[in-house]
């Protein structure tokens, strides 16, 4: 449930992120190319003004004395954070609208020919930025250098104020969108949560339900068509199953019905003669076999088809393991075998009794023919961690390692003469393997010719909050 | 598969009552009482003929049908004590002839005879109305003993001493006695022997032992412990000069009776 829930958000997150993330992107684009647009913009405007402060420069030039130019205008032209020289070809000043020592010596000489412009940036000693503006004029058949220069810092105070303002607003956008994304992921998914949760119940318990399509053409309505369509292939396969085990039930069963009725009849009689009793009786005990065996086999059909679903209770593994060895104990008497129980106080596990009990009994059962008389048997139950488990160890001859793969196998016998003797199927270790993992558990075997066997039944612990058990089903979720 | 048979009902209660007044007013009605009338509708031939035999050596008289068509009709204009009913038939389902005849009779006592063994199908089987539930393969000893018990249900059984041959249980005091002397048995011997006290001269399988002595599912573990717990028991009992009285039929079961 946790893990479903967690997928479901990081979903939604990964959709809010991817959402935010193209947001983010576009506008960082924006902002990018909104103060490069401004920027030049100020640019062209300040260099128009330049263009325009040397025009009007060069109006104020007159012819001076000595065929010289001079300056014709107030001294003070122009006023704070504006510059203008005027040099001639000789290099002389013309004139400075500032006192003091020519700030833009270090420029390279402007380009001869006329109203060509250049334009520098410049940085003054106090870390004022400049632009400035360079160009020849022709006043009077004479060549002049104009030198125009503004302070930069309305057009920096611009960009600044723009900047400021984005630096406000972006944030405050993507937080909206955030929210937005959230909302709108959560929204969206929201039907695709109510699936799910109908899925859940379906693929649990009922198997004949499906879900409701709301709109076929969507995304979802496509989703619920496909697993209706699974759940119908499931559900056929279940059935088919179902009347699988029913039909060879009956097939199987019958004619064995036949034989024993018609067996016991004769047996009841006792006018039959001793010879032909002694033939029907062994016939019957063969019967019994094949009965024995057909049993076993349908309920492994059944196991395989996932048809049977435990009735779990919570029950203490110490005392199932009691109860059941308290059972088979004769058998272990007259053989004079001792069982040698230890259990831990409190091993809480959710098991099907009787599905867990045949695993148990199984086990115990062959751990009982295998120990030679006098042989001990020891069932260990405890607790490690998240499992319970039970351990039962035999003073039997041991597994090879050949044969401890195969041992849960289905008919695999390691001796074969022996374990036909004791009459079972073949088949009572596939079915405890399989009563143990429709638990949710697992069986460990370890072995050593000689020394013999230990086959251990690992469970998980019933959670500690006897009000929600958990269902067996879940993990097949997480 | 544990299972145990649904618990007096009210129908038979009103059954037994029935017979009990039929049996009051007459001689010739109580002749009906004491034999027992059987339907079997079962459609494989040889357990017919077989089921037949052993119910007509036990005294009851027989019916037979072999497809579910014919079963119902019989079922439906004769009265029968017990029908023995197979679930699938040719022509009718025995579901079907189930429902069918529990609309209008609900005296009639039904037991399943059917190769169909899960919870589910018992629980259908018993929801439609049958009163007993028994899965092929069977031992005929064991339909025998159920048919007793479904013909004697809602009648006391109030026996607090069982006898047989020279071997006297007292259930109250839960004390054996052979011949006067005392025999120390387990609880579950006694349990054991008193069982078959009270099938004497009747067999007994293991299915019905482990069922109805251990409370539990037959499986190859618990033959053998049926298996120790008779041999047990049979060396108690025995006695020097004594007959036996507990036979194993190979194939069979248990049985006890006198030695021929």
């Amino acid at each position: 449930m946790m893990k479903s829930e967690h997928l479901f958000r990081s979903i939604r997150n990964r959709i809010t992120l991817w959402h935010l993330g193209v947001l983010i992107l576009t506008l960082l684009v924006y902002g990018l190319l909104s103060q490069m647009f401004l920027w030049k913009q100020l640019a062209d405007e300040l260099e128009a003004r330049l263009a325009d402060d040397a025009e009007l420069a060069e109006g104020f030039l007159k012819l001076g004395e000595g065929d010289s130019l001079v300056w014709g205008g107030h001294r003070d032209w122009q006023g704070p954070g504006r510059w203008i020289e005027i040099r001639a070809q000789n290099g002389l000043w013309i004139y400075r609208n500032y006192i003091g020592a020519p700030l833009f010596v270090s420029l390279p000489p402007a380009s001869i020919i006329p109203h060509e412009k250049t334009y520098h940036s410049f940085s003054l000693a106090d870390g004022r930025k400049l632009m400035i503006l360079q160009e020849t004029h022709q006043v009077g058949g004479k060549r002049v250098e104009i030198l125009a220069a503004r302070s930069m810092s309305r057009v920096f105070e611009e960009m600044r104020h723009l900047f400021l303002a984005q630096m406000l607003l972006f944030p405050l956008i993507v937080f909206l969108a955030w929210g937005g994304g959230v909302f709108i992921a959560g929204r969206v998914l929201a039907p695709l949560k109510k699936i799910i949760a109908r899925m859940r119940i379906i693929s649990a318990d009922r198997l004949k339900e499906r879900l409701a399509v709301d709109n076929p053409d969507d995304e979802l309505g496509q989703l619920s068509i496909t697993f209706n369509k699974l759940m119908a292939k499931l559900d056929h396969s279940f059935e088919q199953m179902k009347l699988f085990t029913a039909d060879a039930s009956h097939e199987l069963r019958t004619p064995l019905a036949a034989i024993r009725s018609v067996g016991e009849v004769a047996l009841r009689s006792p006018e039959n003669d001793p010879c032909c009793r002694e033939a029907i009786a062994s016939m019957l005990e063969e019967v019994e076999k094949m009965t024995r065996l057909v049993n076993d086999l349908l309920a492994l059909a059944r196991s395989d088809s996932g048809i049977v679903r435990p009735a779990l209770t919570t029950s203490d593994l110490g005392q199932v393991v009691e109860e059941e060895i308290a059972l088979l104990r004769v058998l272990a008497e007259e053989k004079e075998q001792r069982i040698l129980v230890e259990t831990e106080q409190s091993c809480p596990v959710r098991l099907d009794r009787r599905i867990f009990r045949q695993a148990f009994s199984n086990i115990l059962h062959n751990a009982i023919v295998y120990t030679p008389p006098n042989g001990d048997i020891r069932v260990l139950t405890g607790k490690d961690g998240d499992t319970v488990f039970v351990e039962i160890s035999d003073s039997g001859p041991g597994i090879s390692p050949e044969h401890q793969t195969r041992i849960f196998d289905r008919f695999y016998r390691v001796d074969k003469v022996r374990s036909r003797k004791t009459g079972g199927t073949g088949l009572g270790l596939a079915i405890a393997k399989w009563a143990v993992e429709i638990h949710g558990g697992r069986i460990e075997l370890v072995s050593e010719p000689g020394h013999g066997s230990s086959f251990r039944i690992l469970l998980p612990t019933a959670p500690e909050t006897p009000g929600l058990p958990p269902r067996h089903d879940e993990e097949d979720y997480s | 598969m544990n299972f145990e048979s649904p618990t007096k009902t009210n129908k038979s209660r009103l059954k037994d009552m029935i017979i009990r007044q039929v049996a009051k007013q007459g001689p010739s009605e109580s002749q009906l009482v004491t034999t027992p009338t059987v339907l079997v509708i079962e459609d494989e031939p040889k357990v017919v003929q077989s089921v037949k035999q052993a119910l007509t050596d036990e005294g009851y008289h027989v019916s037979t049908a072999m497809t579910g068509e014919d079963g119902f009709f019989l079922a439906s204009t004769e009265a029968f004590d017990v029908v023995i009913l197979d679930l699938m038939l040719p022509g009718r389902n025995g579901l079907d002839i189930l429902e069918a005849l529990r609309r209008t009779d609900e005296h009639t006592l039904v037991m399943i005879l059917t190769a169909r063994d899960t919870v589910e199908d018992r629980v259908l089987g018993l929801d439609t109305g049958a009163d007993d539930y028994l899965v092929k393969p069977f031992a005929i000893s064991e339909l025998l003993a159920r048919i007793r018990v479904l013909l004697r249900r809602g009648k006391p059984d109030q026996l607090f001493h069982l006898r047989f041959a020279d071997l006297e249980l007292d259930l109250v005091a839960r004390e054996t006695r052979r011949d006067g002397r005392m025999i120390e048995l387990t609880g579950r011997e006694f349990d054991l022997l008193a069982y078959l006290l009270r099938h004497q001269g009747r067999f007994v399988s293991r299915e019905m032992i482990a069922r109805d002595v251990w409370k539990e599912t037959r499986a190859t573990p618990l033959d053998n412990v049926i298996d120790v717990h008779f041999m047990r028991l049979r060396k108690k009992i025995a006695r020097e000069a004594c007959e036996k009285l507990i036979h194993t039929i190979r194939g069979v079961g248990f049985i006890m009776r006198r030695e021929r």
